[in-house]
């Protein structure tokens, strides 16, 4: 009945109930959903399906499932890593994707409006043609939406120079659970009460739907300057790279690649062209994915069931870890911060292994993301976990957590995202056990270990995935008494809690 | 002064429960309570010159612990009174006065600088401690807090966070919400909270930029961790003069449009350069932009080099002003009361940003909204890629009318213009009472939300309340 009255009031709003979209729309990229699918299990299917086109239509669904108490679960491309879309089976799937257009182009401010369906692919070629970039470059760039980045509290690879989401992001146009369309003021800063932008930016759908966002763009690079750095330790090579933030350099890219990391990378062949842009077309990554070899396959398999030995292994060779380095910007103030950068990292007693390491990251740096099917075909898992903390507490977070998951994984890490005060971890782990049950059990286990280490050893329990549904129960010890300040912005904004229901600790939000 | 004997709002049974709890760290005195009835705001500077005075503040205390804190606020819930977190009581739009009398919380007791974490460059202090005193304990450690406001010497870090502050230098080391990295305060419920000390989290809403701002409606802040800076190698100044404030401006956003992070851009009018930097002792005409970078010599010189093509429309001065600016940044706050002797004279100060796109609307607009009312002095300040801030300067003679209502009007004008040309109205001093109404207005439907925030957080209203246009 309700399905067909919300046709009735929106004659022109998409809605389906097929079984197909429902089970595409069952999971996001939670790998967790990955195991289930290789077991031919499925998670809870939504109720529907919608495509508003415009924030009338966003408004209209949220009065009608404020009406039949529907849970709306807001959905851009459904590449979140925690669970944070998955529905119940009441939920109407709200997809933004029908609305991707550039409203408006202020290139006098710098300023672009865009609604929260645009893909991260296309906003960056839409820029680049008229030449600018957001400089937002999540590994997620082609499967990723404006609205998620916003939801989810984004981060990209060029963060360390350009900002994270959170830092681009001037106002925005919002849908409350009451239905009302808000918006907060397009200006360069204001005092004027907390940052309401800041509210709904990492709230992932539980407090309204982000329907405009208007963000800071930059003037596309005048030039680019790579290097990349050898060190004997990642403590060693930590140092190098807070000496650089800390001079108050701003790198587009500064990544370093922990000993296994490191002889991964290394293992890497560049990609045999680059691109004069930074968005690389989905159709020409695919062609270079083709055809992992057997042995590699075979080499993973054996892998995964002994992580204790492929640590030992590692352990038992020469340290050596690489951090690149890439600047970009203005010819004269980039000139000016790479050469004091090298200058810096000589000092700190890096070995100058030229540009080509750093040209070969930034030339393959999508295809990472791509590799996963092969471990889930040698009937392993991968994930990967992103905290951060400070330079006094980074090197204890680092080596406790890599303790704590040894017996169960095998793990490497890059630090990706630089800070003048500190800097992330990236963690990758992955995974072998029999059958399906154990699979699943490991994998919780291992995710448990990680969440209560990191909060064990000061660090923040995700730097830029996110909580959705899978890191929620640790939300309340990561936010140290501020989950009554989150808990009360949920009652106040929605007291129906038909928003996002089940995620980030919020529970149900009172619902019956 | 009248209202001193007004009402009180707390009975016998609060002011001994206080007694017990700060033994001689309360004050139920006349002279006390006077005091702290008022802030920096102008408007309660001339209520004042007229021998009035508003509503005075039951008691003052002067917790030194997070628990003394948290005890206060168990009190006021039980007994509903309001409390008013206050630090230096610097506000220039009345956050800090107790319009509905009550406790006033005066942080200054909690003033330590706890740590400094040099590998990190963060460093921990309580709310209470005062700028310059937090700057020169820095300065000492070879250090510096890149914050200079030019309240610096009557402001504290728990007034700066719970009003946004934001600083003379601040296009280079960022606002006070950028400088933060995670705090500790007291909710209405008398929950402790500790914000992670995180570079960056992706853990749900900013919590510590809901706290940011709230003026102390939401929380009490009792501590913070921010980033501090290694004290500059090398600082150093260009300035030009304009012929027109357009040509200056341009010369500002064609600056930060390329990436320059300067520590210093001030652009000052035609009046602004000839009241306000003449009366301290500087011979320009014109448009006068200053610009100063510091920080580490190669990347000064570099900055210096990118920059020198945006000055090419104005007449080059040199190093000389900006230096003289830098001598005399804190001197032109105190000149305000040479204006306010003069029992006709009121004046007051608006900071309003705009987009690049907007600004000169908003400053043509606020201009010829006070045309032939009162004098209007402009310098833009704190630079954006995306935009500038117009810091406004109105002197005016209120003739036959009262001051005070003349001074009224005069705000009504100024906002009003704002509102319609696309301005926010407030950069960096925040609404507290004055622009309440117009935060409303801003705002919109968010502003209902806050308003149920707000009861949600404190369903008593215990704190700061009616500032905001909170109930």
């Amino acid at each position: 009945l309700s399905l067909v009255d919300l046709q009735a009031r929106v004659p022109a709003l998409r809605i389906s109930t097929r079984d197909t979209d429902r089970l595409n729309y069952a999971r996001d990229l939670y790998p967790l959903t990955h195991i289930w699918m290789g077991e031919a299990k499925v998670g809870q299917r939504p109720r529907a399906i919608c495509w508003p086109a415009s924030t009338q239509e966003v408004a209209a669904v949220v009065q009608w499932a404020l009406e039949t108490a529907t849970p709306l679960v807001p959905y851009g491309a459904g590449s979140g890593v925690c669970g944070g879309t998955l529905p119940g089976p009441d939920t109407l799937i709200v997809d933004l994707k029908a609305m991707r257009a550039v409203v408006d182009f202020d290139e006098r401010s710098l300023l672009v409006r865009v609604q929260p369906g645009m893909l991260g692919e296309d906003l960056e070629r839409w820029l680049a043609k008229r030449g600018y970039t957001l400089g937002h470059f999540p590994s997620s760039i082609y499967c990723s939406s404006v609205g998620g980045w916003l939801a989810a509290r984004s981060g990209g690879q060029f963060s360390t120079k350009y900002g994270k989401i959170e830092d681009m992001v001037v106002s925005q146009e919002l849908v409350l659970p009451d239905g009302k369309i808000v918006r907060t003021a397009t200006t360069p800063r204001a005092a004027t009460g907390p940052d309401w932008d800041q509210l709904f930016v990492g709230s992932e759908g539980t407090l309204g739907f982000i329907t405009e966002a208007t963000l800071r763009v930059c003037l596309a690079p005048e030039i680019r300057h790579f290097r990349a750095f050898r060190y004997p330790s990642v403590p060693a090579a930590l140092e190098g790279m807070r000496a650089v933030m800390q001079a108050g350099l701003r790198p587009a890219v500064t990544r370093l690649y922990d000993e296994i990391d490191t002889f991964l990378v290394g293992s890497k062949k560049p990609a045999p062209e680059s691109k004069p842009f930074d968005a690389e077309p989905m159709s020409s990554l695919k062609g270079k994915l083709k055809g992992e070899p057997a042995f590699l396959q075979a080499a993973h398999r054996a892998a995964f069931r002994h992580p204790k030995l492929i640590h030992a292994l590692v352990d038992a060779l020469p340290g050596s870890c690489l951090l690149i380095f890439m600047f970009e910007g203005n010819t004269i103030l980039t000139d000016a911060e790479a050469s004091e950068a090298w200058a810096i990292l000589k000092q700190s007693g890096g070995k100058d292994l030229g540009s080509a390491p750093a040209e070969a990251w930034y030339e393959t740096r999508y295809h990472v993301s791509y590799r996963q099917s092969a471990i889930y075909a040698a009937d392993a898992f991968v994930d990967t976990c992103e905290v951060a903390t400070t330079w006094s507490a980074i090197e204890d977070l680092y080596f406790g957590m890599l303790r704590a998951v040894r017996p169960h994984a095998i793990i490497m890490a890059h630090f990706s995202h630089a800070y003048h005060e500190g800097v992330n971890i990236y963690f990758t782990f992955a995974a072998h056990a029999g059958d399906a049950d154990g699979k699943e059990q490991l994998y919780q286990k291992i995710w448990k270990t990680l969440m209560e280490s990191c909060l064990r050893y000061g660090g923040t329990i995700s730097h830029h995935h996110g909580i959705g549904f899978s890191k929620q129960a640790w939300l309340a010890q990561e936010l140290g008494g501020g989950m009554e300040v989150f808990q009360a912005a949920k009652r106040a904004l929605d007291p129906h809690g038909i928003m996002n229901p089940g995620k980030m600790g919020l529970g149900n939000g009172g619902r019956v | 002064m009248s209202s001193v004997a007004s009402l009180p709002v707390i009975g016998q049974p609060v002011r001994e429960a206080l007694g017990v709890l700060f033994g001689e760290h309360v004050s139920f005195r006349k002279t006390d309570r006077l005091a702290y009835h008022r802030d920096l705001m102008p408007g309660s500077l001339l209520t004042v010159r007229e021998g009035e005075a508003s509503t005075c503040p039951d008691a003052i205390v002067w917790p030194q612990t997070v628990q003394d804190i948290v005890a206060l606020l168990a009190l006021a819930n039980e007994h509903k009174f309001p409390i008013v977190p206050y630090g230096a009581g610097s506000s220039v739009v009345g956050a800090a006065i107790p319009i509905r009398g009550g406790v006033i919380c005066d942080l200054k007791r909690k003033a330590r600088l706890v740590r400094m974490d040099e590998k990190s460059l963060l460093y921990t202090a309580e709310a209470g401690i005062l700028g310059e005193d937090l700057e020169r304990k820095l300065n000492a450690a070879g250090f510096t807090c890149g914050h200079f406001p030019s309240s610096m010497y009557c402001s504290t870090l728990g007034g700066w966070l719970a009003m946004r502050s934001a600083g003379q230098m601040s296009t280079r080391y960022g606002k006070i919400e950028d400088l933060v990295v995670s705090l500790e305060a007291v909710l209405p419920s008398g929950q402790v909270i500790q914000t992670r000390n995180a570079p960056r989290s992706a853990t749900g809403p900013d919590i510590d930029q809901l706290l940011v701002g709230s003026e102390g409606t939401l929380g009490v802040i009792t501590r913070a961790t921010l980033r501090m800076f290694p004290l500059p190698e090398t600082r150093r100044f260009a300035s030009a003069v304009f012929a027109t404030v357009e040509q200056g401006l341009e010369a500002v956003r064609s600056i930060m449009r390329i990436g320059c992070r300067p520590a210093v851009v001030r652009l000052y009018d035609e009046v602004d350069t000839a009241l306000a930097l003449s009366s301290l002792g500087l011979d320009v005409t014109g448009n006068l932009l200053i610009l100063g970078y510091e920080g580490r010599e190669r990347i000064v010189s570099s900055e210096l080099a990118a920059s020198h093509e945006a000055l090419a429309d104005g007449r080059d001065l040199g190093e000389e002003p900006g230096k003289w600016w830098f001598e005399h940044r804190y001197k032109i706050s105190y000149k305000q009361s040479i204006i306010l002797a003069n029992d006709r004279m009121v004046l007051d100060t608006l900071e309003v940003a705009a987009t690049w796109t907007r600004v000169l609307d908003v400053y043509a607009a606020v201009k010829k909204a006070l045309e032939g009312y009162v004098t209007v002095l402009a310098h833009f300040s704190h630079a954006y890629p995306e935009g500038i801030n117009i810091y406004f300067s109105f002197v005016g003679h209120a003739g036959e009318t009262r001051p005070v209502e003349f001074h009224q009007e005069m705000w009504r004008r100024a906002l009003g213009a704002v509102a319609e040309s696309g301005g926010s109205i407030s950069h960096h001093h925040g609404i507290g009472l004055l622009k309440a109404p117009w935060l409303k207005r801003e705002l919109g439907g968010l502003h209902e939300a806050f308003v149920a925030f707000k009861a949600e957080l404190d369903p008593n209203n215990i704190l700061n309340p009616g500032k905001m246009g909170l109930p």
